[in-house]
């Protein structure tokens, strides 16, 4: 099954004893498949958030409202049980640290095959064939000793390349990878961007790419969400996004990557002043208190969503469509 | 000019199994080489970039240089005098500093920020007028409010631990800082202030640093010369922007082929580097990037390159060394072709 | 020094007493903070608190029931119950209060030192608590009363030195696992020397789960006193104790069955408030270990 991921007017707020957390505002995204979306942005940018609540894993403390439909079905109000069919069938994620998503106790093998418990109509041999074919689509080699293999037994890049197979193995229709290749070295870390780049063209659910690296999302995604302080500020064609970004935030978070300037600076560029509290957000623009180009209606009114062409969106009083 | 730190041949070893293991067995256990026949030097003022992936031994040659990892052989120098008692690595880290990975962790968690800031001085019998004064005045020198003296290392978010990190390591004045990752866990936004406090400290101060990292992106920023370092060998060292510009060795290639660029429309499509970084308990021999080199030829399998001199001040471990951009550029290309990735 | 005595002194921050308010709003640890206040104030003012002396002998009122006189009823020599347990409980906890003290402070000592100390001496230390380990207490207590005689600070001594070897090896795990922490190498390249570094940066980050073993361990030594007492090898008689009149109400269990209610009714409230007490302390100081229970 494959369909589109359309979340409309999410938020989600943490109730602590401190106070509410509003972690995610109003976040509109849209997949189809086929594409691979990137979502970007710093830390406290609410792209965890965003993330755990699509695999349906937020902590009991979290309140969620708007919507999040799967291929026409919504998410957020569906049964306990039909969500949680949904999330192993459907949903699969990869995260930062593939150390975490396996048990340490069990082998990489029997560990998949009881990834694909839902799949009743094959019996235990033929979850293995279709395990050791993964594996080797994956670029694991060797793939009938590395099912024998207890995780730590593999390094890190190997890991993350079983994390990937493991996620294959449900089918699923999306692939959310929560930085996928931020624990790995940088050699690792191009093999498995490669590996992503590869498996895309065969594979035709949507691909959800989240990083804080700038040049990951640039090599992996067709559209990219920039995310700050939870809110989507800006979105579109991963090429406008690079070369026309129109929200001054996401212009000053492109300036401050070192690896945008092949001469050597004598000062880094830097984002002043502090991430907003999200116990207590501001009225108007989230941006507001870091932006350098502030308006009048900036402090206290939320700007509104700008169109700028057929996909590319910003949410800045600044901009014009 | 006499430099600063002078590094000669440097090896550490690690000799598997414990004490136990060690009397059951009355064959001598195989030792390993973490950092191997290391040769580097560090003028006053200058900044070195160390740059590594995981189990390069870069962290383990910043803290050999300080002495909290015995060496095996080799020969350090600071200030022009060789370092050889445990006085004079004393004497040594007097007139050093260290900043870690992982800054918070750093901190003693149950002191607060006054006086972690002043108890360097303390230690070394240095007269205070008042410690709170001299934690204010430091706080004020790596810009956080005074405020912070009576905060705990917990309470504060990774950019100010660094920054008590920067004060902390620069309290005592010292002649060289050692960083161990700086940037590492920072959001861009962030890391920039960091460093950019660094360097300018370094130019009010005059102290030399070298900085352990990974992050060639930012590392290109802010060092003087390179070193580059895989299974505890340097295999280049030379000036930051000819290395960058004109790798000679295929492993620095790789690196700087492999960062992800920022830019959809120079995607790379051809993977620079397959395979994996062989572990220092199975060191390959011969050249040990032959595993995975794009240019291995049958001598690099046989024979260890030596690390000889290239040009006017770049060192380079390999056979066959890149000479010129275009080539290495075409050759990568061909090497990639024939792979039929 | 002034930054480390206030360092020492930390815990309160914006909120006043935040560990007793976080103790009081859990209904188990707050019953157990009172039981735990109450055994105190108890054990403070049992001058105060009792109607008669616990050691004056009546022999004509002897097992006499609970009554308005004798609210908890006489023992076998017709002293008043009451008293004997509201001095018992003095007894009872002035043993294990002192006894645990000093075998926490011994084992704190003695296992920083073992973790932080050279190989060689961590392996002597190490060898020494598990030999003293492996004793059998009662065979131990035995010997040592032959020697120094039965008597309460011998029960101190017998106590101190069979369970601080448990607390020693706690810290030195404790102490290892910091050891090569990224602070402690910090410390040392400032040229902090090992006294510093156990006092100022070990200490304080390894005494907390010391105290919760510590203040679940009080019942447990309460019971070793009853038990001790109660085999004529604890506190001489006629001090009260709860061991010594459990041991008196079972020998004339079947004509005064409520002297063995009256005496082991303190005990268990007790052995209840400080377990309650621990868990509550240690559910707060490390919320890791929440609901699970101690093997």
């Amino acid at each position: 099954m494959t369909g589109s991921l359309a979340a409309s007017d999410l938020s989600v707020r943490y109730e602590t004893p401190h106070g509410n957390v509003h972690a995610l505002r109003h976040v509109d995204i849209e997949a189809h498949p086929g594409e691979v979306i990137g979502i970007v942005g710093e830390s406290g940018c609410g792209k965890s958030t965003l993330v755990t609540a699509l695999a349906n894993l937020l902590p009991a403390n979290a309140r969620i409202e708007g919507s999040i439909a799967y291929d026409g079905v919504d998410l957020v109000n569906l049964d306990a049980h039909r969500r949680r069919l949904l999330r192993g069938d459907e949903i699969a994620l990869v995260s930062q640290d593939p150390m975490t998503a396996f048990n340490p106790v069990l082998t990489i093998g029997d560990q998949l095959v009881d990834f694909q418990h839902h799949r009743k109509d094959l019996d235990r041999a033929q979850k293995k064939a279709r395990i050791a074919a993964m594996l080797t689509r994956v670029g694991i080699s060797d793939a009938e000793r590395r099912m024998r293999s207890y995780p730590h037994e593999l390094s890190g890049g190997m890991r993350q390349r079983a994390a990937i197979a493991a996620a294959l193995l449900t089918d699923p229709g999306l692939l959310i990878a929560d930085e996928p290749t931020t624990a790995l070295d940088v050699t690792m870390e191009a093999q498995i961007i490669h590996l992503l780049r590869e498996l895309r063209r065969e594979y035709n659910g949507i691909i959800m790419v989240v990083s804080h690296h700038l040049g990951v999302i640039a090599e992996l995604c067709d559209r990219v969400y920039v995310m700050y302080a939870g809110e989507v500020v800006e979105g579109g064609e991963v090429d406008a996004i690079f070369h026309d970004a129109r929200h001054p935030y996401t212009r000053a978070l492109l300036a401050c990557d070192p690896a945008r300037f092949p001469e050597r600076l004598e000062r880094l560029p830097t984002i002043p002043g502090t991430l907003p509290n999200l116990t207590d957000p501001p009225a108007g623009c989230i941006y507001a208190s870091r932006c350098e180009r502030t308006l009048a209606p900036c402090h206290n009114v939320v700007p509104p969503r700008v169109k700028l062409s057929a996909s590319h969106i910003a949410r800045c009083h600044g901009v014009r469509g | 000019m006499t430099p600063l730190l002078e590094i000669e041949d440097l090896s550490v070893n690690f000799a598997r199994g414990g004490m136990i293991n060690r009397l059951l067995n009355p064959l001598p256990l195989p030792s390993f080489n973490i950092l191997d026949g290391v040769t580097l030097s560090l003028m006053p003022g200058q900044t070195i970039g160390l740059v590594g992936e995981s189990g390069s031994g870069k962290t383990t040659l910043a803290r050999t240089i300080l002495g909290l990892v015995r060496a095996a052989a080799g020969r350090i120098a600071f200030e022009g005098k060789d370092v050889l008692t445990g006085a004079d690595f004393r004497a040594m880290r007097r007139r050093s500093a260290m900043m870690f990975q992982d800054p918070i962790a750093s901190l003693s968690p149950r002191l607060r920020i006054g006086s972690l800031l002043t108890e360097p001085q303390l230690i070394q019998g240095l007269p205070m007028a008042d410690r709170r004064t001299v934690a204010k005045t430091l706080l004020a020198q790596v810009g956080l409010p005074a405020s912070f003296i009576d905060r705990f290392p917990h309470e504060l978010s990774g950019g100010q631990a660094r920054r008590v990190g920067v004060a902390r390591a620069l309290a005592m004045k010292p002649h060289l800082l050692l960083a161990d990752e700086p940037t590492a866990g920072l959001d861009v936004s962030v890391q920039g202030d960091v460093l950019n406090l660094v360097g300018e400290l370094q130019r009010e101060l005059g102290f030399a640093a070298m900085i352990v990292t990974h992050n060639l992106a930012m590392i290109r920023h802010v060092s003087d010369r390179l070193a580059i370092m895989y299974l505890g060998r340097l295999v280049e060292t030379g000036p930051t922007q000819e290395v960058f510009a004109a790798p000679m060795h295929p492993y620095t290639a790789t690196l700087i082929r492999s960062e992800p660029v920022p830019d959809p429309r120079q995607r790379s499509h051809h993977l620079a580097v397959t395979g994996e970084i062989p572990s220092v308990f199975r060191r390959p021999s011969g050249c040990e990037f032959h595993t995975r080199c794009p240019l291995v030829q049958p001598r690099c399998r046989l024979e260890p390159p030596a690390y000889r001199r290239a040009g006017t001040n770049r060192m380079v471990r390999c056979h066959y060394p890149l000479e010129t951009c275009d080539q290495e550029k075409e050759a990568f290309a061909r090497a990639s072709e024939n792979k039929g990735n | 020094m002034s930054f480390v005595a206030e360092a020492a002194s930390s815990g309160q921050g914006r909120q006043r007493f935040p560990l007793l308010r976080a103790l009081l709003a859990d209904p188990f640890t707050c019953t157990a903070l009172i039981l735990v206040a109450g055994f105190l104030i108890t054990a403070a003012f049992a001058p105060w608190l009792t109607p008669y002396s616990p050691v004056k002998i009546d022999v004509l009122h002897k097992l006499q029931p609970p009554s308005a006189e004798h609210w908890f009823g006489t023992d076998h020599l017709g002293r008043d119950l009451l008293s004997r347990i509201v001095f018992g409980t003095r007894t009872a906890l002035t043993i294990a209060m002192v006894s645990v003290v000093i075998a926490g402070a011994i084992g704190l000592l003695l296992g920083l030192i073992a973790g932080y100390g050279p190989r060689w001496l961590d392996a002597l230390l190490v060898l020494t608590f598990d030999s003293l380990n492996s004793l059998p207490m009662i065979m131990f207590a035995l010997a040592i009363i032959t020697v120094l005689g039965a008597g309460t600070s011998t029960l101190i001594i017998v106590i101190a030195a069979t369970s601080f070897p448990s607390y020693a090896r706690l810290i030195r795990a404790q102490t290892l696992a910091l050891k090569n922490s990224d602070y402690i190498l910090a410390e040392r390249l400032l040229d902090a020397g090992p006294v510093r570094i156990i006092f100022v940066h070990l200490l304080p980050n390894v005494v907390g789960p010391l105290i919760i073993l510590l203040s679940m361990d009080i019942p447990v030594v309460i019971m070793v006193e009853a038990g001790l007492s109660f085999l004529g090898l604890g506190v001489r008689p006629p001090t009260p104790s709860w061991g010594s009149i459990l041991y008196d109400g079972y020998t004339s269990i079947r004509s005064a069955p409520f002297m063995v209610i009256f005496g082991g009714l303190p005990l268990v409230l007790a052995t209840l408030g400080f377990t309650f007490l621990g868990e509550g302390l240690r559910d707060y100081l490390d919320p890791r270990l929440k609901l699970r229970r101690p093997a």
